[in-house]
Formats: C-alpha cells, structure tokens, sequence
C-alpha cells in the first residue's frame, strides 16, 4: 500500500476508498463450506442468483453457449438416438435397438402410454422379474446441456410380455471414437441436471410392458483443469444387476467427470 | 499436493479477501463471487499441481478474473446484437458510501482498472502485476498511469498525474 501521508488533506487516500470498496463486498459475500466447493469442484458451475442483472445476462450467455436450454421437465418421452453408424453391435450380445424412424420425432411429442406404465404398480403384480437385456430396449433420451454440462438420459423400455423392475443404477462407461475406454461414470444419486429425488434411497421401478425408466448421465464437457480434451463418442450401457451391455452412439462434446444417477420412472431421468 | 485441511484453510483465509478484491476490479458483486467460487473449483481439481505456483492465492486470482472477463466477453458478442446502448452497467449490490468512485471505476477498461486494484488494494510491485497480467512493464505502466488519469476528477491525489511517476518500489 502506498504512503498516506503522501494524499492532499480533505480527500481519502484512494487506497483507503479502494480497500473499503472490497471490505464492504467481501463483508457480504457468501461463501460455500470449503467442503462443498471441492464436491463442488469438477461441477463447472456458474451459481444463479437472481436480482443482479449483470449476472443474468451472465448466466444467459453461458446457458445460450451451452447449446440448449434445459428440457423441461415432465412426462415428454424424448426422441430416440439410435445407435451411432461407426458403433454396429458387436459381437456382444445386445439388446434390440428402437427403430431409426423413432429419432426423427420432436421432443415435444405427447407421451405415449408407455410411460404411465413405468409407475409402480398398486399391489397387483407380485414379485415380477428382474428386467434385463433381453426384455428392455435401451435407447437414449433428448441431450440436455446448461452451463458447461451435458446430460442424457439412458432410457429403458419394457419390451417383453411380463412385468418387470429395475433397481439402481446401470453400469456406464464413455467410449472415445476409437473404441477405447474413456471413463467409467461415477454413481451418484443426484447432479446439475438432475437425478433422482433428494434424499430418496434408490427405489424399484416396475416397468410393466411398454413402460419406461430411465438414468440421467450427464458429464462435463471441459477436462479436470478447465482444458478442452477428448469427446465420448459413445456409451456402453449395462442395465441394474445385468452382466450384458448395449452400445449406444452419444453426439457430445462432454469429456469429463461422468456420472450416473439411479433408475426413476419415466423418460427424463429426473424424478422429484 | 494439496490435502483437503490445507485447501479448506486456503480457502477460508483467502476467500473473502478475493471476492473483494476481483469486486473491486469487477465492479459486480455476484460475478466476483461466481468467478472466485469457480476459481477455487478449479484449484481444487488442480490439486496436485498447485504446490508449483509459488502464490496459489495470486493463482486463483488471475483464473478468477479471466473467468469473469471472458464470460463477460462472450455474453456481449452473443448479445451485441441487443445491446447497443454503451458500456456493462452492473446492477450495484454494494452499499458502500463511495457512490463516487464506484461510478468513477466503471468508466475505466477493465485491464486498466484491473492494474490500479493489483497496485493500489493488493498492493502488489510491479514486476508481479506483469507476472500476474501477462503484460510487459510498459504496458503495465501505461495502463497505471492511464488509469489514474481517467480518476484525476474524483480522485484528488490522481490529480496533476497525468505525467506523473509510477512507483517502482510498492
């Protein structure tokens, strides 16, 4: 700090009016516990308030340079993605995959019955089966992006003839271009976009035929030091409690922290 | 390597002391706070390099400001198009009772106002402002001295500067 001697009388030095001018902002700044900025940390988040117009044009700018705003939330089924072309089924078996011709509807598109079904049922059905690979069709949900994270949901559908449940969370692995490995997400019961309930244990969904659940994936698509790095291509998919997985092709520039959320009704991979 | 106590202690001493300061050379208070926040983030995650700055606080600092500026950046090429009427105008959250140099600094570029807040309220010398900035003595010098220039009228000690020294021993 410079001398105060050295300022005219009558006026404060501007040292002085620059040091109060931070101690009254940092006086109401509100920080987080350390502790959450580093669960925090690898979440590239712009934190929104509202009321400070500077900052909603802020976070305006980072939403429109997230690509899309976020869908909203509901009982809209998202289109399909199909398997990408460079990813044909392998040699491992796979489910079926939804036709192509699914993909081409909007977002927006009325629900089909289908996601009532992914309610659980009254006390009707006892004790139905595990739903694996070989009665669920696994597809992709809408991408969804905001603020730096990118999140789809994996979307299951009941297939088969029976009742069946899914509980917790699927295997998800991000594969680059190439085929190789990438990450292995983390599970997590909730992120930025979303997951399920607060405070919610991992619940059954029972899928009865034609109904639908699904898990939020999301990532980010910066590397851990804020660096641009390498895209997943694709994800391979491995159902709760199933030993088979699916490939499925995931248009993304996301390459970081993956995660997982569990298994809730419905085709967002949101519930609560 | 960082270990989690020694982070949390980083981060508790120093985070008020960098919201004011990036406040000071933002002139938005939400937005310091986001781009320190964010900053630390980025500390955290850089953990095991951070030991190699030899000033992580001047560390989170710089990538705190270059947040903020290039998020601001973006934001006003994407929304150019609908806002043509003159410079940021921050809403002003903070009551400060120096309504006169919170207008006075809003006028100033933000790498000039940036220069003065490193020298005048961190109190840095300047060869770390070039370290700091990126920038060569020069310019650094010359955006001091531009800076408090554009003060002269709400800053009486600016006044008659115009040609004035800059210090080299601050």
């Amino acid at each position: 700090m410079s001398d105060p001697h050295e300022m005219p009388r009558g006026a404060p030095a501007f040292d002085r009016r620059l040091a109060e001018l931070a101690r009254s902002a940092a006086a109401v700044a509100r920080p987080e516990s350390p502790g959450d900025v580093r669960r925090r940390a690898g979440r590239r988040t712009v934190r929104r308030r509202v009321g400070t117009g500077a900052l909603a044009v802020a976070v305006l700018g980072a939403v429109v340079a997230g690509g899309i705003l976020r869908a909203a939330p509901g009982n809209d089924v998202p289109p399909a993605v199909t398997p990408s072309p460079v990813a044909p089924p392998s040699s491992t078996p796979t489910p079926t995959v939804e036709s192509p011709s699914a993909s081409t509807s909007p977002p927006s598109s009325t629900s089909p019955a289908g996601t009532v079904g992914a309610r659980p049922p009254g006390t009707s059905d006892s004790a139905p089966g595990r739903c694996t690979t070989a009665n669920l069709t696994v597809t992709l949900g809408a991408p969804d992006s905001a603020s730096g994270h990118r999140g789809v949901a994996v979307v299951f559908r009941n297939s088969g003839s029976t009742t069946c449940r899914l509980t917790g969370y699927p295997g998800i692995d991000a594969l680059g271009g190439d085929g190789r490995t990438l990450a292995h997400a983390e599970r997590t019961p909730r992120g930025y976009l979303g997951g399920a309930a607060r405070g919610s244990r991992p619940a059954t969904v029972t899928l009865r035929p034609d109904g639908v659940a699904s898990a939020l994936v999301e990532a980010q698509a910066f590397g851990a030091d804020g660096a641009s790095c390498t895209p997943y291509a694709r994800l391979l998919v491995t159902p709760p409690d199933d030993v088979r997985s699916v490939r499925l092709g995931w248009d993304t520039d996301s390459c970081g922290d993956l995660e997982v959320h569990p298994v809730v009704p419905g085709a967002t991979g949101r519930s609560g | 390597m960082l270990h989690a106590d020694e982070f949390d202690e980083f981060y508790t001493s120093t985070y008020r002391r960098l919201v004011g300061q990036l406040y000071a050379m933002l002139g938005d208070l939400s937005e310091a706070e986001d781009a320190v926040q964010e900053a630390y983030c980025r500390a955290w995650q850089r953990r095991s390099k951070l030991n190699e700055y030899d000033n992580p606080e001047a560390w989170v600092r710089t990538v705190a400001y270059r947040i903020a500026v290039s998020s601001w950046r973006r934001t006003r090429n994407r929304l150019a198009a609908h806002r043509r009427h003159g410079p940021h105008q921050p809403v002003e959250p903070v009551d400060t009772g120096d309504l006169d140099l919170v207008g006075a600094l809003s006028g100033l570029p933000y790498e000039q106002r940036r220069v003065l807040v490193l020298h005048h309220l961190v109190g840095l010398p300047l060869a770390d402002i070039c370290r700091e900035t990126g920038s060569p003595l020069g310019t650094v010098k010359s955006r001091l001295a531009r800076g408090r220039q554009a003060l002269a009228q709400h800053v009486a000690e600016f006044r008659g500067t115009a040609h004035g020294r800059i210090s080299e021993d601050v």
